[in-house]
């Protein structure tokens, strides 16, 4: 806990209030104009053009996203979705970071590397991987055929589990990587303490460690959660048409029908739905923290 | 310094504390190498020695969080040697306090009496008796952070003992703490051990505290036990040069033994005198040769300083380096004839104020308060 405080006073010391406010602004203002330029002017563009026709102005777009129940379907698919992925990714993550902690320098290293490694590795190739794995002739459905397990090959590839898999893994490192941290800043002694003080190694981790490492676990499912809303390749090519999600939808609708109007307004709808639950997301989590970190 | 009580009764908490020749063995190296204890109910034990002595392997050994590799613990008339630290029923005083930071102070300190599935009306009592204790009753609401270090420290001690512990263990519990109040929560900590009667097992490198606290001090020394004794005894009669060095100021002289000389014997120092002394060196019982080399200890304060031709039969010949006022007390450094350089504290005023620097002078001390050690192994 001492060194977070430490590390705020040497922010302080270099504090913005050192420097005049317009000097501040020249050294903010390459990235306030990349910012401007390359996502507030394309994404307003986006959304003018939903509304936009050439005499004034239509709700047509968002009222057919309204009235067909196919693409509110495929909405709260894609929340559900990335809500299934959020979880599996926590459960298979908190180990994970956990024991990254307990690990010596080297296991350290090799974990950390193994971690990272994928999550510098291009998205493509990851899901092609799990296409290799898990197509009709893949690397799974072969060895279960020699092995004897099944006689006709299994039906995984373009569905949804398929592309829930494949995502979880991809998203897995914005998941580790802030539990991890979260997890290293936490003193080890005060495990220990609560052994101490009577408590068994199972409600010493639920009573100390995994309140503590809470932070970490809402930064990482917050970034996952939206990153799982958005994404595109993976669903695209592990996916089958069965499994429109919205980003595919519309890629489909932006690519193929060239519908350009209606794609704008399914991205506004799923950009508004994104920002309503991260909205109600750290709602909650402020109340939790409110009543747990004072 | 008063503490309010907030207990009824007081002084049968603690439980006698058996370590026999336990032993940690890390690879190769020996971290704690067959050391015994037997800590008394409700004494005062520190374990003293530099870092990497073994002291905080033996605590976290006796805690449940390291296991022995050979030996035995016991607590009253249990064998804990094996038992989980949950299990031990020990209270703890961790180094830097280990408050749970998403707990208020209250519910810091009811966390044992949780575990022990005590009612929650026994637990809002026993909470507020060990905050009254501690003096800190209206703190219980606060978040450990908005609390200086000083009240964290009484935290963690209330916490420790709020499950009523018949053995407190202390691992370094001071050493974050300036020392102004370092020193004036050594005596807190002191007079709630005995107010309570808990046996309390302290570690610590710092010396003057282990002398100020305990009952009996535990040297440790490369994975042993170099000396326990008390205060008293292993200041005035240090068992090795080890614990001569560690133990408060001491000034070490090499010479060499040239025999009796009526009820004392005579050791010589090169080129600078020779001082009458008693006994046989600490910790053997052999008869010295003679010319055989010794080394002698002399605390700074039993030296005495007399004008050259006025300090007697056997003294040392020395040159006053630096005189150093101090307040209560003068410093002197005296160099030897054979470059040493030796400490004298005589109390200010009087004599001292004669003493110039570059006055050639003479040593002399009772050869009561000279300790006779072997002499350093060559090399």
């Amino acid at each position: 806990m001492r060194i977070p405080k430490r590390r705020m006073r040497l922010f302080d010391a270099t504090s913005v209030r050192q420097y005049s406010p317009s000097f501040s602004l020249a050294l903010t203002a390459p990235l306030i104009l990349l910012l401007i330029f390359s996502f507030l002017y394309p994404v307003g563009r986006l959304l003018w053009m939903s509304v936009a026709t050439p005499d004034g102005f239509t709700a047509e777009h968002y009222l057919r996203v309204w009235n067909q129940p196919l693409y509110l379907n495929i909405l709260w698919r894609t929340i559900q979705l990335a809500f299934v992925v959020t979880v599996a990714s926590f459960l298979l993550a908190y180990p994970v970071a956990y024991a990254m902690t307990l690990v010596k320098n080297r296991w350290a290293a090799v974990m950390t590397a193994c971690v990272l490694i994928p999550l510098w590795t291009s998205v493509l190739v990851r899901s092609y991987s799990w296409i290799v794995l898990l197509q009709r002739n893949g690397v799974i459905n072969n060895l279960l055929r020699d092995s004897g397990v099944i006689t006709d090959p299994l039906h995984m590839l373009y569905t949804e589990g398929s592309v829930m898999i494949a995502m979880t893994h991809s998203l897995l490192p914005f998941m580790i990587l802030p539990i991890y941290s979260a997890l290293n800043t936490i003193p080890l002694e005060l495990a220990k303490a609560a052994r101490n003080l009577g408590a068994g190694p199972i409600q010493a981790f639920f009573r100390v460690t995994l309140p503590l490492s809470l932070p970490g676990v809402y930064a990482g499912s917050l970034m996952t959660f939206i990153l799982a809303l958005g994404f595109y390749i993976t669903p695209a090519l592990v996916g089958g048409p069965q499994t429109l999600m919205m980003a595919t939808l519309i890629g489909q609708q932006t690519t193929e029908l060239l519908n350009w109007p209606f794609a704008a307004a399914l991205s506004g709808v799923l950009l508004a739905a994104t920002l309503l639950l991260v909205a109600i997301f750290r709602k909650t989590l402020s109340l939790n923290k409110g009543v747990q970190f004072g | 310094m008063k503490i309010t009580a907030g207990r009824s009764g007081t002084g049968s908490l603690g439980r006698q504390v058996e370590i026999i020749r336990i032993s940690k063995f890390y690879g190769n190296m020996r971290a704690v190498d067959a050391v015994s204890l037997d800590v008394a109910p409700g004494e005062f034990l520190s374990l003293l020695g530099p870092s990497g002595s073994g002291k905080t392997t033996l605590l976290m050994m006796v805690a449940g969080f390291e296991t022995a590799s050979q030996g035995m613990i016991s607590v009253g008339t249990r064998d804990l040697t094996y038992v989980a630290p949950n299990e031990r029923g020990i209270g703890m005083v961790f180094q830097k306090y280990a408050l749970f930071p998403h707990m208020t102070v209250a519910q810091n300190i009811a966390f044992p009496l949780k575990m022990r599935k005590f009612s929650s009306d026994d637990i809002g009592r026993k909470v507020q008796e060990a905050l009254a204790l501690v003096r800190l009753e209206e703190y219980g609401e606060r978040m450990p952070s908005q609390l200086s270090g000083g009240q964290q420290q009484r935290i963690a001690v209330a916490r420790a003992i709020v499950f009523e512990p018949p053995v407190l263990l202390m691992d370094e519990p001071l050493g974050a703490l300036d020392k102004k109040l370092r020193e004036q929560l050594q005596i807190e900590i002191k007079q709630l051990q005995q107010r309570l009667g808990i046996t309390v097992l302290y570690v610590t490198h710092d010396q003057e505290e282990a002398l100020t606290m305990s009952d009996r001090v535990a040297v440790m020394n490369d994975g042993r036990l170099e000396q326990i004794g008390t205060p008293v005894e292993l200041y005035e009669r240090p068992g090795s040069a080890f614990v001569a060095d560690f133990i408060g100021k001491m000034n070490f002289i090499d010479g060499e033994w040239v025999g009796s000389g009526g009820a004392a014997g005579i050791v010589r120092v090169k080129d600078c005198g020779s001082l009458a002394v008693h006994g046989n060196p600490r910790g053997s019982d052999t008869v010295l040769a003679a010319r055989q080399p010794v080394r002698i200890a002399i605390r700074p304060e039993q030296l005495r300083i007399a004008k050259q031709g006025q300090g007697g039969e056997h003294v040392l010949n020395g040159v006053i380096q630096n005189a150093i006022f101090v307040g209560s007390y003068r410093v002197f450094l005296v160099r030897l004839g054979d470059e040493s350089v030796v400490h004298v504290q005589l109390p200010s005023g009087q004599a001292s104020q004669n003493l110039a620097e570059g006055e050639n002078v003479e040593l002399s001390c009772e050869p009561d308060a000279i300790h006779l050690f072997p002499a350093r192994a060559a090399g």
